[in-house]
């Protein structure tokens, strides 16, 4: 059944039952080529789609999500989502809304994936994986050499008059070699988002994740201790993404996070701003309304180290009698409402990577770390991540660094920030899209041999 | 369900332009989800996932593809856009189905989807109760009822012919302690392959205390000290040391390209000679047993490690093919939206000789890590890592005190080597294992064990 006559179905079942109502749809269609020694490993194409109704019903709001699209799933998902309803019984209202008064428009951001063929793209990926074992005698195998390309989209209808559909797409290479020596092993990768191949360049690609493997060949552990860190961009992005729930309202309201009657406060240092941009060029979270119908929008979240603001959705704003600041998003039409960011950039300062390690005595560059959905926690604020990098030593990155943690807490290390960067990295699209440049803290807890 | 004269022409379809082998993979998967937070209902949602995966395997590559329409026009036209890849000659085949029938090792007793929601409820509400009287000084307390029932359907071009149920709840509590604007989490998250069943075994209230005793015992605890020290690692869901040190780097799917450690050791002494290490899809109604794995060859109990020497991998079709060995039944998948590989079911270290008071007191100077939470490893160089959510010092055979949460990390090889006390009582712990086929139920465990030295993540210098 085409979906404009099963959205006429669903709502001619929901009016009856419901006060108001809302369905939701994301589409997706995606293309992944994996090269292995020279052929195509794995190849995989898929065309899916899934839709989510919620209605409310005396202030409860039920939800209930389908894959298939016919006449009985239609009168499922408004009897489930009627059935849930009638359990609710917190005390905050999810309120249905009515369109935005104004919507940014993206006129900027098209994506030219489609230009190239497939057989091109078979083909750069196989350069790829020669180029990246051409480069050092040492890189023994590829753990992966992977394109992935998405167009997906999203609808919002509801019993209010909104009426709105986005898309947006990209494509990601990603590739990971192996070094080997005598006496060790080590991997490196690289990772590439874009919209235009015109942006790729295979030979830079190969390089960094080939570099990265051969320079962390025989890393040892330092010695524990507080040391001066910079941590690269990329990485910095992550850990504010992992902790990033800690800046919803709505968790705020529950007791969940810390920031809790902190708006206007001193949260981090003088010299760090969050913003939230949702058009961003270099971001892939690009999005005009969340998935309540709400404008996003352009946003300073923590200005000069003060907390402007949290991300409210729509039930937090009805709380807290405010406006909703754009941020209801889901994870998907599978999950309800929650609060999350478009695109989050931390503000690149004036120094180079190169600036920051040049003034300092003894110090370490952080690189890599792995744990993230385990080694922290966003109540607590606490961190200890597995970590990899490199000393610094009079201004210089000398040797490489392996089997460390760094540990610490991410409300006291916002204030240990000294100076930020001038190179912006983002990390992996999830929905929302960090970027960070490099961040220099004063100290942090590295434990070692 | 399909009908086989569908299925027949979708596999045809799948092999038009080449390849040896085709599969088909159908899900109808009900799932429901209700979250309390203090003390209320938030939210409740069900829903239904559908579709199809179509495979096709031409020698070591795989074509993959997936949709939602069910259709036989459908399905065909997706075959042949996935066969699109593919520059061979059609291979016309008569395919002669054998339906296989599996041991049932999840029998299930009440059917989640038939009791009442009413029901599910007041063991949220149980929970928070419970929960929140615990102590005063925990401010919050969150739970979540997890249900899902999984129906899947097999066949493919080697005439297999398969269908499996997976019927599965778990039970998730956070509890925050709050002392002066500083918070400490304590989780717990019991779950199994059963119907409503479940909730007549597992106390709700104990699970809640458990999840507060946590988060209060973690915010008058100390932190951790950071260095390498020896570590005691306690029974249960500590069996997440053995799934990231080991247990991925033995899938197939890095063996195979040899992107693994344990590539080439097979036979080898790669452990203390006091590790047995088993990954076992049968355990009766556990969180990780199927009876059929995502390629529908029956599960079996694996023997991977056997007193310190390797024995098995963890093995699915395609990369059997590259290692030249028969699949293990470890082919696991998400869903219809992902091409299986090698994965685990219900792995452990099997249980040893002494007590758990034995082990700590014998020991002179460790961190006893109580609960551990999740991790991840690199398979390529086996450094991995693991989080403790409860810790506590131990000093000439006695708890002295408290340390809150840190990550050990480590390197696998040399850490299987280190275990130098294995306990005797051998517990599962339930988590969610991600991987390139996505995210999986899973179980881990070990009895309580001592691994010589690890690298302790705290932030504190030496004690």
């Amino acid at each position: 059944m085409d979906f404009n006559h099963f959205k006429e179905i669903v709502f001619l079942l929901g009016r009856d039952k419901f006060d108001d109502l809302e369905l939701y749809r994301n589409e997706e269609k995606t293309l992944s080529i994996h090269v292995f020694n020279g052929e195509i490993d794995k190849y995989a194409i898929a065309e899916s789609s899934g839709v989510s109704f919620r209605g409310l019903k005396d202030g409860k709001m039920g939800y209930a999500f389908s894959e298939t699209l016919d006449e009985a799933s239609a009168r499922l998902l408004v009897e489930q989502a009627y059935d849930n309803a009638k359990y609710i019984d917190t005390t905050d209202l999810t309120p249905i809304f009515e369109p935005s008064d104004e919507y940014m428009i993206n006129n900027q951001i098209k994506n030219k994936i489609d230009e190239v063929s497939i057989d091109e793209k078979i083909e750069l990926m196989k350069k790829l994986e020669k180029t990246a074992l051409s480069l050092d005698k040492r890189i023994t195998s590829l753990q992966s050499c992977i394109y992935e390309e998405y167009n997906i989209s999203k609808e919002i209808y509801n019993s209010k008059g909104l009426d709105m559909k986005e898309a947006g797409g990209g494509a990601v290479i990603y590739m990971g070699v192996v070094a080997k020596d005598d006496n060790d092993t080590k991997t490196g990768s690289a990772l590439r988002m874009f919209r235009d191949f015109k942006d790729i360049d295979i030979e830079d690609i190969a390089k960094e994740s080939v570099n990265e493997a051969v320079s962390l060949l025989n890393a040892k552990p330092i010695k524990s201790n507080d040391y001066t860190t910079i941590i690269k961009g990329n990485v910095f992005a992550d850990i504010l993404e992992a902790f990033f729930p800690t800046f919803s309202a709505e968790n705020a309201q529950k007791g969940l996070s810390q920031l809790k009657d902190k708006t206007g406060e001193v949260i981090a240092s003088d010299v760090f701003t969050i913003l939230e941009d949702p058009l961003c060029e270099m971001g892939f979270a690009l999005s005009t309304f969340d998935d309540e119908g709400n404008a996003t929008m352009y946003k300073k979240i923590v200005e000069n180290g003060k907390l402007n603001t949290l991300l409210y959705n729509g039930k937090a704003a009805l709380k807290a009698g405010v406006a909703p600041t754009g941020n209801g998003f889901r994870e998907s039409y599978k999950t309800p409402i929650s609060t999350k960011g478009t695109n989050i950039l931390v503000k690149i300062g004036e120094k180079s990577l190169d600036e920051l390690v040049s003034n300092i005595d003894n110090g370490v560059l952080v690189t890599h770390v792995a744990g993230l959905h385990s080694g922290l926690n966003p109540v607590s604020g606490d961190f200890s991540m597995q970590a990899q990098g490199f000393l610094i030593e009079e201004g210089k990155i000398t040797k490489g660094i392996n089997g460390v943690t760094v540990a610490g807490n991410f409300f006291s290390m916002l204030m240990d920030i000294e100076e930020v960067g001038s190179d912006i990295k983002f990390g992996f699209p999830s929905g929302s899209h960090f970027g960070s440049p490099s961040i220099k803290l004063k100290k942090l807890s590295i434990a070692g041999s | 369900m399909l009908n086989k004269s569908t299925v027949e022409n979708v596999l045809n379809a799948a092999l038009s332009r080449g390849g040896d082998f085709a599969e088909i993979f159908l899900e109808d998967k009900l799932v429901g989800n209700i979250k309390l937070i203090g003390g209320n209902i938030e939210n409740n949602m069900t829903g239904r996932e559908y579709g199809v995966g179509i495979r096709i395997l031409d020698n070591f590559n795989a074509i993959y593809a997936y949709t939602n329409d069910s259709s036989e026009e459908n399905l065909i036209k997706v075959a042949k856009n996935a066969a699109a890849a593919l520059n061979g000659k059609d291979t016309e085949r008569v395919l002669n189905f054998l339906k296989r029938n599996s041991t049932d090792y999840n029998p299930i007793k009440k059917n989640l989807f038939q009791v009442e929601k009413k029901d599910k409820i007041e063991l949220l509400k149980r929970a928070y109760r419970a929960g929140k009287e615990y102590d005063p000084i925990i401010s919050q307390v969150s739970a979540t009822y997890l249900e899902e029932e999984q129906d899947i359907f097999i066949a493919n071009t080697d005439g297999l012919w398969a269908n499996d149920k997976r019927v599965r709840t778990r039970f998730t509590v956070a509890s925050v302690a709050n002392r002066n604007g500083e918070m400490q989490e304590g989780y717990y998250a019991p779950g199994a392959s059963m119907g409503f069943e479940f909730y007549d075994d597992v106390n709700v209230e104990e699970v809640a205390r458990e999840a507060s005793r946590i988060a209060k015992e973690m915010i008058y605890a100390d932190y951790a000290p950071s260095g390498t020290m020896p570590v005691i690692i306690d029974n249960e869901f500590g069996g997440v040391l053995f799934h990231e040190a080991c247990g991925h780097a033995l899938e197939a799917a890095f063996v195979s390209k040899g992107t693994s450690a344990f590539a080439g050791k097979m036979g080898q002494m790669v452990a203390s000679p006091l590790v047995t290490a088993i990954d076992d899809g049968t355990i009766p109604n556990a969180w990780g047993t199927t009876n059929i794995d995502d390629e529908g060859t029956p599960t079996k109990r694996n023997i991977l490690i056997e007193n310190g020497i390797l024995k098995s991998y963890l093995v699915d079709k395609l990369n059997g093919r590259r290692m030249n060995t028969q699949s293990t039944a470890s082919s696991r998948r998400q869903s219809y939206k992902f091409a299986p590989t090698s994965r685990m079911n219900n792995t452990y270290i099997d249980a040893g000789k002494m007590t758990r008071d034995d082990i700590i007191s014998n020991t002179e100077k460790a961190l006893y890590a109580k609960k551990l939470g999740g991790g991840s490893v690199n398979p390529a160089t086996g450094d991995f890592n693991f989080a403790v959510m409860e810790g506590y010092l131990v000093e000439n055979g006695k708890i002295v005190k408290p340390l809150r949460g840190a990550t050990l990390i480590g390197n696998g090889i040399e850490v299987l080597n280190l275990i130098d006390a294995v306990g005797n009582n051998l517990s599962h712990g339930q988590g969610m294992c991600g991987s390139s086929s996505g995210s999986i139920p899973a179980n881990v465990g070990q009895p309580t064990l001592r691994v010589s030295k690890l690298t302790v993540g705290g932030r504190k210098g030496d004690e």
